[in-house]
């Protein structure tokens, strides 16, 4: 019975087509690490800038070295950048933010002024800042992107805390005469995470841009390093003749950025109490 | 008006560079070149687009031909002393100024006497510390009094910074210069062009043959490229060696690609571990093949090298043996320093110089085999005078040709000597003989023994490594016609013509 209702044919959830894609992607990145058709560093004189074709399905770029191969070892690099650099901004960002939000007054003024502070720098130029005075290598960068997106979790989980903190149920919380930390981790965190979730996977795929950015500016992984980033740089000037040893790498970034994108939207539509009601009509 | 879609693409590709009507001045060569100039003044030239400029609109006393010769150019003759330390310049009467003036001794003396001035500001003033003195005895002669014997005055007369400049006009030489050149200055707009006339009065009769030059300033590569192929410039100064095969191919194009004495080179400082052990030098040329490090970088476009003398030089040295590569050598002769498991180190690469990171990135690769793990690292090329040179034991550098062999070489190998200072610390003894001798002589076979003795000593006890002498190519289009590329990446285009 069930089984002859189910094709109704409806397009998976967002959710579901960006997760399983992003889980594919995963994989391969991980796999990659260890596992490529071809050794990713190694030169091949002789099949320099070789267009696709079924032995380089992404063709060869100018030391020869198979493009698919680089494209498959640098995924986890990009992955790591993204997703690292997330877990940061949590990790700093939310403790900042809930603090912020209960201890009114100097201690608000001086984390929230600090995060202004941190907002008014251009993303890619607060990167360059921490990466131009150290020699650049891939923790940096996390580090680096990470901390861009500190402001904007202290600034959202306050803004979040602030308006938990009105609710009865704290208000009961404090009559009970419990204490900050316990306020903060049983009262408000369990009812803050939903907006918080929904920014990361939205931040996410900036991470992952902003990572690839400073890479092809080149304070990211070094050479000879398959960061996408960095394969664009390197592939820019045989973009005429090769134009593949580009576009491989870039085309790679899209579609990991789709996917990363269709999850954060799907989780927004689970997770967002205004949105529930109306999408899954 | 029939526009072919190829015309159209090429255009629209270039638009910033095709404002207005293109051939509306008759005759005029437009050349494309990268970046924008940072000064008019031709002592104060640093780049190549620059010295394109500096050698169209003014003369030296002497100039370098196609073939490296030196020839008269404001000069008629010169003779020197026998001691080589005076040196006697006739110049060429009738010369006239963009200006109308006449060009006399009294302007070549101030020109000299600017570039000289201890409290002036020219980049290339310590290249001429063997000047003791300039005068002028009478209006067609000067004369050169010399610290040092030094016999290759004339040749470094043909630099790029030494022009000579009316004296009453040295003030306005930043914003409106003044020259003897075949083409005088008309306007310059920064990230647009540098537009040239023909000067009438030049002293060739009959030269230049074009109405004027236009310098385009096309940063991108591919906008520059499909400026060439629709029309909309004449020559492409300066093409990537990895685009000379494929547009070989063209019948509307003439590519040209000649050797020249600018090197790039992996920099090994001598004054510090594990550099500073001779035989650490020895095992890091075994370990690597100089020609296939052409071929990976250079696209073959380009010769394996011993010094920064180019192997298309008379005074390259044919018969020395350079050892072959020998990975297995190379690991020997670590261990032999102390280094049984190989040498780990960081090599630094200037981000935004494509050959020399392309360099880095093959050295990295081929070193592995000899027992060099190589840690990129790449940094701003613009950093590397305060953080890198002298400071890192590994980074990838290279240098523009010089005129003369002497400058080529003294400033880099003499212990003391001004960019061995600066970069690696290098000091052999018979290696400063030999270039101590060399100077000393105007003779061109005892130059050449001296010079031979000089590459032997470095494939003995290298300083750093002279990767190879790069290719200089250019991109002409077929309707121009009498131009040969110029190794020392400047245009004489005296008898070009435009059809």
């Amino acid at each position: 019975m069930t089984l002859l209702t189910l094709p109704r044919l409806s397009a998976p959830s967002a959710l579901v087509l960006g997760g399983a894609l992003l889980l594919l992607i995963g994989l391969a990145a991980v796999v990659g690490i260890w596992f490529t058709p071809y050794d990713p560093a190694a030169f091949a004189v002789r099949e320099r800038l070789q267009p696709p074709s079924a032995l380089h399905p992404f063709g060869t770029d100018e030391f020869g070295r198979d493009v698919l191969s680089r494209v498959l070892a640098g995924a986890h690099l990009s992955l790591a950048t993204g997703f690292g650099a997330m877990a940061i901004s949590l990790a700093v960002g939310v403790p900042l933010g809930l603090i912020a939000a209960f201890h009114r007054g100097v201690t608000e003024e001086v984390i929230m002024r600090s995060v202004d502070l941190l907002i008014a720098l251009p993303p890619v130029l607060l990167g360059l800042l921490v990466l131009a005075v150290t020699p650049p290598s891939l923790w940096k960068t996390i580090a680096a992107v990470g901390l861009v997106y500190v402001p904007i979790m202290v600034r959202l989980t306050r803004a979040v805390a602030l308006g938990l903190l009105e609710e009865d149920f704290v208000q009961a919380a404090r009559a009970r005469g419990e204490g900050a930390p316990t306020i903060l981790w049983h009262e408000i965190l369990p009812n803050a995470w939903p907006p918080i979730i929904v920014e990361c996977g939205l931040r996410v795929t900036f991470a992952i841009l902003l990572g690839s950015a400073l890479s092809f500016l080149g304070l990211g992984p070094q050479p000879p390093a398959s960061e996408w980033g960095l394969m664009i740089a390197e592939g820019r000037d045989f973009l005429r003749q090769a134009p593949w040893v580009c576009l491989a790498p870039g085309l790679s970034l899209c579609v990991l950025l789709v996917c990363v994108n269709l999850v954060g939207e799907g989780l927004r539509e689970r997770l967002d109490p205004q949105l529930r009601g109306r999408s899954h009509a | 008006m029939p526009l072919s879609r190829r015309t159209l693409i090429g255009s629209s590709l270039a638009a910033a560079a095709v404002v207005r009507p293109a051939h509306a001045a008759g005759k005029v060569l437009r050349i494309g070149i990268s970046t924008s100039l940072n000064t008019l003044d031709p002592m104060m030239v640093t780049t190549g687009d620059e010295y394109i400029y500096a050698n169209l609109a003014f003369n030296g006393l002497a100039r370098m031909r196609e073939d490296l010769v030196v020839e008269p150019d404001l000069a008629e003759s010169w003779t020197y002393s026998d001691d080589l330390k005076r040196w006697t310049f006739r110049l060429r009467r009738g010369v006239k100024f963009h200006n109308g003036e006449e060009m006399t001794a009294d302007d070549v003396v101030a020109s000299f006497r600017r570039l000289l001035d201890p409290n002036g500001t020219s980049p290339v003033r310590s290249q001429y510390d063997m000047v003791e003195s300039i005068s002028a005895p009478d209006a067609g002669t000067v004369v050169f009094e010399l610290k040092i014997p030094y016999g290759g005055l004339a040749d470094i007369l043909t630099d790029r910074q030494v022009k000579i400049v009316p004296r009453s006009a040295t003030a306005q030489m930043a914003t409106q210069p003044i020259g003897t050149g075949p083409f005088k200055f008309v306007s310059y707009t920064a990230g647009d062009r540098l537009v040239l006339a023909r000067h009438a009065d030049y002293y060739e009769s009959g030269l230049p043959k074009v109405e004027g030059v236009e310098l385009r300033i096309i940063p991108e590569m591919s906008v520059k490229i499909s400026a060439l192929q629709a029309g909309d410039i004449d020559i492409l100064w300066d093409l990537p060696l990895e685009q000379v095969k494929p547009l070989s191919g063209r019948t509307d194009l003439r590519v040209d690609s000649v050797p020249t004495a600018s090197w790039d080179g992996a920099i090994l400082n001598n004054a510090i571990p594990p550099f500073n052990d001779k035989r650490v030098r020895q095992a890091f040329h075994l370990a690597v093949d100089k020609a296939e490090v052409v071929e990976l970088t250079l696209f073959g476009q380009g010769v394996p090298t011993i010094s920064p003398i180019p192997p298309s030089h008379p005074f390259y040295a044919k018969d020395v043996v350079v050892p072959k590569a020998n990975p297995a050598a190379a690991r020997k002769l670590l261990a032999e320093a102390g280094h049984p498991n190989g040498i780990k180190l960081p090599m630094i690469l200037p981000v935004g110089r494509p050959v020399r990171e392309r360099l880095g990135v093959t050295l990295q690769q081929l070193a592995k085999a000899g027992g060099f793990d190589l840690q990129v690292q790449r940094l701003p090329y613009s950093s590397f005078n305060a953080e890198v040179s002298g400071k890192a034991p590994l980074y990838i550098d290279g240098f523009f040709a010089r005129p003369t062999v002497d400058t080529s070489l003294f400033p880099f190998l003499r212990s003391k000597g001004s960019w061995n200072e600066r970069l690696w610390h290098y000091s052999d003894e018979t290696v400063d003989r030999a270039l101590d001798a060399a100077r000393s002589s105007a003779d061109p076979a005892v130059q050449k023994k001296n010079y031979i003795d000089v590459q032997a000593a470095l494939v003995a006890n290298p300083a750093s490594m002279f990767a190879y002498s790069v290719n200089y190519a250019c991109a002409y289009r077929k309707s121009v016609g009498d131009i040969k590329t110029h190794p020392m990446k400047w245009f004489d285009l005296r008898h070009a013509t435009l059809s």
